[in-house]
């Protein structure tokens, strides 16, 4: 088949040269479509919902809407997990589905079981809604709405514009699911209802509600002929907006007194208010001169993008609609971008585009070096364009995103690209310097022009064919070690599948290069005026070479014994080494996140938030620091208001003054933070915070979890945990979620005082939920605009316990009954927020590593809770996030990697028909891991799963190295010469070829190695492992394989005597 | 090369590779596992010991310490940058507020009520309702066919009275002479027991033409006129309201007190009235001993003076009553009062210059005024340096760092 292929190819050469024109125009006009994306999305399938439960204590909301839900979202199909949360006023759980099942498959799912989820739940608490559909990438852009000082909007009128002005134009803009607001104040026409006048009046909070909602509707009448015509009957009584509509709600009557009219006005004040915040948003910045200045609140948008949209293209959306956005505001007000995952996109991409340039110019220089033939060296270096484009235009026609793992794996891959070319041309070359020698002696041996001869297109397709089989099975070899690969579940899947589907299509694209074009080239190129090949750099090695492949054919027994000490000694650092899931990735933005203590009010962090601002503001590298405090409109982060996410804007790394990474510059602001007394900092990044939240539901990197029913058995066992978790060495940023600590105020009726006046408790449920919490009576329309009328009491009579004591409940008999004389008011401690994962409650405990790998700081907590630790039964302890993602990763690769092994072999065994020989060349795996472990152990590297990726790249890459020797071999056994003579010749004839491979393999890869920018940390143990083995497999395979090939190859030698 | 050398060189260079890379291995191992940083201002340093066992946590008790007493130590920085501020509180007589929906009335001890003395129809108004009017100012005229009769036998009766007056007593007997002064002084009786003024009835003598019948009642005092339930040509009962005149210079406040609130008011007692978010200063005049039989309240009236006019019958208000304590009381704002993770109440204390200590505390009752609300507390000595603001982050700083295990 590969002969004729071959035959084929050479033929037809201008055919193929066509074809390949071809396939680059097309690539020129289909590459340009690719999505564009920083990273690999991670997050796994998850739906949300959401249900407000506007004053609901936690304990309310876990019962009465939280279970509900979950109870009915467990019968789904393909549901692995189901999170939840329950705090103040809020329901939030995370339906997740399996790997693979379809996000809007999932979202129909979760819908339709929500219709009768919502009939569980009692009326008026609230009604569930199903999140945005988003990931954790999916916060793409945020921007700020500022407004000049002199401009006379204030942060009521700044949240509306972005409600109903700038939401609606950035929402068709395909990619974005929603646009959430955080900060500003929602308008609300608030009815301050004065509870003595009430009182006095003889009326309730529910009639001032009844008469609002009775005085605001529109309805219509359908229609009235008039003559010929008709006529649409409307009744128009919608309240008006702005002050005539606070005017409107004043003079609606509540009820006539001996011909007086009570009008609302008589009981309540109607004015402009703001809607009860969760959340608020402040910010600090460096101005032109660079100095300090505090915006004080700020008016936030971010943007979500719709699962799977190209983010590239979403940002570019939203960048188009700018100039409508200005447009569309008032003068005085603008538009900031503030965050934007585009400049993310850039970087990644620029770290791996600046890696793949400087790849190829080292393996310009390699090729050069060793073939010194310019046109040889093209040939070799045109399968790396044309690969890579290939590579690009089939991802983009299957829908893959270009981001820092597929792209990467090309970077990594850009090495192994050129290797079935290099074998292909060094033969093509080979032969012709053979040919060229021959006829050099037979035709005119004083010839002086010698060097000058025209090549027959039979040679070309003999060197062609002596190596199409090996490259093929090469190549098939690269792509074998890769298969295992999609066998890969969850974080790990998502991260290198990419990697590995560019690598196999590039490796694929480079092999139909080296078996169709560079022949075809080939015959073309080399047609005319060929030179012989000068003496070139191969030759200072192969002379280095033959004296010291001499020297261990004869002492066989110290090579040996050198090489099972290395083995030894790697086996015995391999257990020493650290293991990780994979290592951090730098983003460029430090997200910090500040805890208070959970009574703490939004105004107590309203308060310190600047003060927190103008602390790293005092830092050189800092440009802005923005607070989110609590949290958006439903659909974000469910935060608590003790609770500020603070994304810091950094200037380049380049011009950093205090530090010179980032976790040092964060050592020193932590220490500079801990002037502030009371509060909990913890360090991370944007995505990465939400990306472990979403997997794991906690923002770090180990989640202990403690299981059980009682809260306070959780919390005092909670508690103790925390305290072993903060001794074990190689633990940061340990804390245990809020679970108690939250101030409430617990009004609980005394029963039998209120059936002696004869009220009931939901009398005084009333009061407290409607009085003292507010309720909503209908809406005043405005356009676009809705703003909720609210009907409360007057702050004054609800401002403390006592006050809310003094409260009068009516009795039906008339008689004026004080709250505090039929209800206890007392203030307690309760829950902040109930978590609860498949069924369970639970509580976290959560940490991140630093200084130590995962792997054995998750053994001592373990070891420590077994040993200190005693827990009631039906309480249980798991340990997950990135752990748990590490150890599935572990488990998978411990099967994987053997599978791979076996792979290969099978190959090897197809190809060579002697397990002998498979065995041989085997022995290049513990070779090429001697390298690796090195590599890793000496650069302070871990285990993990790119390093565990790179190892199954080097086995597939080392192999090869063992292929082509041992072929050498094979052939000139075959030939008749002895085992000593084809052993030492033919390795010496390759050694070229495997020198050209491994440093080509390996010297694309040192840019990666090397490289600072955004994301290289992925790809660094990966690149290390690889350069390392391939360091030491090359080293000793040029030794070791010939040195047993007699003892590996008796069949071989028997059936082919000398 | 001599092969003896080479072999020796091979062995040499052999073990010159492995035995460094075997030295490096394991002491690097060594170093990873041994590794302990102990740097006090480098709080994620931490110390693996091997008989760890969790501290107990005790919120109240402490440890002492062979450096520092049991307490949260900040620095001058953290006091500034939290806001703390802590002063000496003595023990006083502190105010306390109890709190009644009121409502604002007349003074029904400087209310007059004009109304007929007998069924008349009213002629005509002369003055409107919300007319601040003066003494004797005419408020209405009205006719009564009663009034006519009684005016006609005046002036027949006056006019006896005139004519025997003149007489000499050879002329009229004593006995007519009294009959006719008593006729004449019972008419003039019973006109002004109808409301008629002396100047009235003077006119009735003087004028001989003036129509009988009609009467005009003038003010007995001045007021605020604030109800005319009548029109002209009405005829209204004898005792049927008219006007109601009231002097606006002070109002009856009546608050509406909870029975079971315990609280001695005598007469005199201060309280505060807000109406519409303005603030008086009313006085205890009476309380009613029985409790409304609608409301189910117990009504305390207090005076208010209106000097200016601003509060009018009708309105309503709320009252604070202000009760000085007897013995002195250690109180606090409520911002210094945290809880404790066991649930108890506790107030943190300056022993030492920024050293905190927290103290276990009762609460007693509310006290203070809307401006500066203040916790009555008991199980502390008077005179104490007490956290008045920021304990808040006191206490959250103590929460944070109790789990320290670099307790040594």
């Amino acid at each position: 088949m590969f002969n004729r292929m071959i035959d084929w190819a050479i033929a037809h050469r201008f055919l193929v040269l066509i074809a390949l024109g071809s396939l680059m125009l097309a690539a020129y006009f289909v590459i340009p479509k690719l999505n564009l994306d920083a990273f690999p999305d991670v997050t796994n399938v998850q739906v949300s919902i959401n249900t407000e439960a506007p004053g609901l204590a936690s304990e309310e909301v876990e019962k009465l809407i939280t279970f509900p839900i979950e109870a009915v979202m467990y019968a789904l199909p393909n549901v692995e997990e189901v999170r939840s949360i329950s705090k103040t006023g809020l329901s939030g759980i995370s339906v997740v589905f399996k790997e693979g099942t379809d996000i809007y498959f999932a979202r129909q799912l979760v819908f339709e079981r929500l219709q009768s989820a919502k009939e569980l739940i009692p009326d008026s608490v609230g009604t569930p809604e199903i999140g945005p559909n988003t990931s954790g990438l999916g916060q793409v852009y945020q921007y700020l709405l500022i407004a000049d000082q002199d401009s006379g909007f204030n942060s009521m009128d700044l949240r509306s514009l972005n409600d109903w002005v700038v939401k609606l134009l950035l929402m068709p803009v395909d990619g974005i699911t929603e646009v959430l607001s955080f900060g500003g104040e929602v308008r609300q026409y608030q009815v301050v209802v004065n509870p003595s006048k009430l009182l006095a009046y003889e009326l309730s909070q529910q009639d001032v509600v009844d008469a609002i909602e009775d005085n605001n509707t529109n309805v219509g009448g359908w229609y009235m002929n008039r003559g010929q015509e008709q006529l649409v009957i409307r009744g128009t009584g919608w309240l008006s907006a702005n002050k005539k509509g606070l005017a409107e709600i004043g003079q609606i009557p509540l009820k006539s007194i001996d011909g007086i009219v009570v009008k609302v006005s008589d009981v309540a004040r109607i004015e402009f208010g703001s809607e009860i915040r969760q959340g608020a948003v402040t910010m600090s910045q460096r101005d032109v001169q660079g100095n300090i200045e505090s915006l004080g609140e700020v008016m936030s948008g971010v943007v979500l993008k719709r699962m799977g949209a190209n983010t590239k293209n979403t940002i570019d959306g939203i960048e188009e609609k700018r100039q409508l956005i200005d447009q569309a505001l008032p003068k005085g007000v603008s538009f900031k971008p503030l965050y934007n995952q585009a400049m993310l996109i850039e970087q990644a991409i620029k770290t791996v585009s600046d890696a793949l340039v400087l790849a190829f110019v080292f393996i310009v220089v390699i090729l050069l070096l060793f073939l010194m033939d310019l046109k040889a060296t093209v040939l070799v270096l045109i399968s790396i364009p044309i690969s890579i484009a290939i590579a690009l235009m089939t991802m983009s026609l299957l829908g893959l995103s270009a981001n820092l793992m597929s792209l990467g794996g090309i970077a990594v891959a850009i090495g192994m690209l050129v290797d079935g070319s290099v074998v292909m041309v060094d033969n093509i070359v080979k032969h012709l310097t053979e040919q060229a020698d021959a006829e050099k002696t037979v035709t005119d041996p004083s010839a002086k022009k010698a060097d000058e001869f025209k090549p027959s297109i039979s040679l070309f397709q003999i060197a062609c064919k002596e190596v199409a089989k090996p490259i093929f099975f090469a190549a098939m070899i690269i792509l074998v070690v890769f298969t295992p690969m999609f066998t890969f579940e969850g974080v790990e899947a998502k991260l290198f599948q990419p990697m590995a589907v560019s690598i196999m299509i590039a490796i694929i694209a480079s092999v139909m290069v080296a078996l169709f074009v560079v022949p075809a080239l080939a015959t073309i190129l080399f047609n005319k005026n060929i030179a012989l090949p000068k003496k070139s750099i191969i030759s200072v090695f192969e002379k280095a070479y033959a004296k010291s492949l001499n020297w261990s054919l004869l002492h066989k027994k110290w090579v040996l014994t050198f090489t099972v000490i290395l083995v030894v000694i790697t086996l015995v650092i391999i257990p020493r080494m650290g293991t990780e899931f994979v290592p951090e990735l730098e983003e460029g933005t430090i997200n910090l996140r500040v805890t208070f203590s959970p009574s703490s009010s939004l105004d107590t962090v309203l308060k310190t938030a600047p003060k927190i601002e103008a602390i790293l503001l005092a830092f050189p590298e800092v440009n802005y620091a923005l607070s989110r405090i609590g949290r958006p409109e439903i659909g974000g982060d469910p935060e608590p208001v003790n609770n500020i996410e603070i994304y810091i804007g950094l200037k380049p790394i380049s011009e950093w003054e205090s530090a010179s990474n980032r976790m040092a510059l964060q050592q020193l602001m932590e220490v500079k933070l801990e002037q502030h007394p009371g509060l909990l900092f913890n360090f991370s990044q944007p995505i990465a915070n939400r990306v472990d939240e979403l997997l794991s539901g906690v923002k770090a990197q180990l989640a202990i979890k403690l299981f059980g029913s009682d809260l306070a058995v959780l919390a005092s066992k909670g508690q103790e945990i925390e305290t072993l978790v903060k001794s074990v060495e190689g633990t940061k940023d340990v804390a245990m979620e809020q679970i108690v600590g939250e101030s409430q105020l617990v009004i609980s009726p005394k029963r039998q005082q209120l059936s002696r006046y004869g009220l009931s408790v939901n009398d005084v449920m009333s009061l407290v939920k409607n009085g003292v919490g507010g309720q909503v009576a209908g809406q005043v329309i405005n356009g676009n605009e809705r703003f909720d009328i609210y009907v409360r009491l007057d702050k004054a009579f609800r401002k403390n316990q006592e006050s809310l004591a003094e409260l009068r409940l009516q009795s039906p008999s008339g008689a004026w009954v004080r709250l505090g004389d039929v209800a206890t008011i007392n203030i307690e401690s309760g829950p902040p927020q109930i978590r609860r994962d498949d069924v369970q409650r639970r509580v976290v405990i959560q940490a991140n590593v630093q200084g130590r790998d995962m792997g054995s700081v998750v053994k001592d907590i373990n070891t420590q809770i077994k040993r200190n630790i005693k827990l009631p039964v039906g309480y249980s302890v798991a340990i997950g996030g990135q752990f748990e993602s590490q150890q599935r990763a572990q488990n998978r690769l411990m099967l994987v990697v053997p599978v791979s092994l076996a792979l290969i072999a099978l190959l090897l065994y197809f190809s060579f028909g002697s397990v002998g020989q498979v065995g041989l060349i085997l022995l290049n795996v513990p070779l090429a891991i001697i390298g690796g472990v090195f590599s890793l152990y000496f650069s302070g590297q871990y285990l993990s799963v790119p390093s565990a990726v790179g190892f199954i790249t080097l086995f597939g890459v080392a192999v090869l190295n063992g292929v082509v020797m041992v072929e050498s071999i094979n052939r000139r056994v075959k030939s008749g010469e002895s085992a000593e003579e084809a052993t030492r010749f033919g390795a010496i004839s390759r050694l070229r070829p495997v020198l050209m491979t491994a440093f080509t393999s390996a010297l694309g890869l040192i840019p990666m190695l090397l490289s600072q920018g955004i994301g290289a940390e992925i790809q660094k143990p990966l690149a290390t492992v690889i350069v390392g083995g391939l360091f030491s497999a090359t080293f000793l395979t040029l030794f070791i394989i010939p040195l047993l090939y007699k003892g590996f190859s008796k069949q071989m030698l028997l059936n082919n005597p000398s | 090369m001599n092969n003896k050398f080479a072999n020796g060189l091979c062995r040499v260079l052999t073990l010159s590779i492995v035995l460094p890379i075997v030295c490096a291995i394991v002491p690097a191992v060594s170093v990873a596992q041994d590794e302990h940083q102990h740097d006090h201002n480098d709080h994620a340093v931490k110390k693996e010991t091997k008989s760890t066992t969790p501290k107990e946590v005790n919120y109240t008790e402490s440890t002492p310490d062979e450096h520092e007493e049991a307490g949260v130590k900040l620095s001058s920085e953290q006091i500034t940058l939290a806001e703390i501020k802590s002063e000496v509180v003595i023990a006083k007589h502190q105010n306390s507020r109890v709190y009644a929906p009121a409502e604002l009335k007349a003074n029904g001890y400087t209310t007059y009520v004009v109304s007929p003395r007998v069924d008349s129809v009213v002629i005509k108004r002369h003055i409107s309702l919300g007319e601040h009017v003066s003494l004797n100012q005419p408020l209405v005229t009205l006719f009564s066919e009663v009034i006519a009769q009684e005016q006609a036998d005046y002036r027949i009766n006056f006019a006896e009275y005139n004519r025997v007056n003149k007489l000499s007593t050879q002329v009229v007997s004593e006995k007519y002479a009294s009959d006719v002064k008593t006729r004449y002084e019972a008419s003039t009786a019973r006109l002004k027991a109808f409301g008629l003024t002396d100047k009235a009835i003077k006119q009735l003598s003087a004028k001989k033409d003036s129509p009988l019948g009609e009467y005009t009642l003038e003010a007995q005092q001045t007021g605020l006129v604030l109800s005319d339930e009548f029109q002209q040509g009405q005829r209204m009962e004898a005792g049927q309201s008219l006007v109601v005149l009231a002097d606006e210079s002070s109002l009856w406040v009546e608050a509406s007190l909870s029975p079971n609130t315990k609280l001695l008011l005598s007469a005199g007692t201060e309280a505060e009235l807000v109406v519409n978010n303005a603030i008086f200063t009313a006085q205890v005049i009476q309380e009613t001993h029985t409790i409304d039989p609608k409301t189910r309240t117990r009504i305390v009236r207090l005076l208010v003076k209106n000097n200016n006019h601003q509060l009018h019958s009708g309105m309503f208000g709320d009252v604070y009553f202000n009760t000085l304590s007897q013995e002195p009381i250690l109180a606090v704002p409520e911002s210094a009062l945290m809880r404790s993770p066991d649930g108890d109440w506790v107030v943190f204390i300056e022993e030492k210059p920024q050293l905190f200590v927290a103290k276990e505390v009762e609460l007693g009752r509310s006290l203070g005024d809307s401006t500066q609300p203040l916790r009555e507390i008991i199980g502390i000595a008077s005179g104490q340096k007490i956290v008045t603001q920021g304990a808040f982050f006191i206490a959250s700083e103590q929460a944070k760092g109790g789990f320290d295990p670099h307790n040594h």
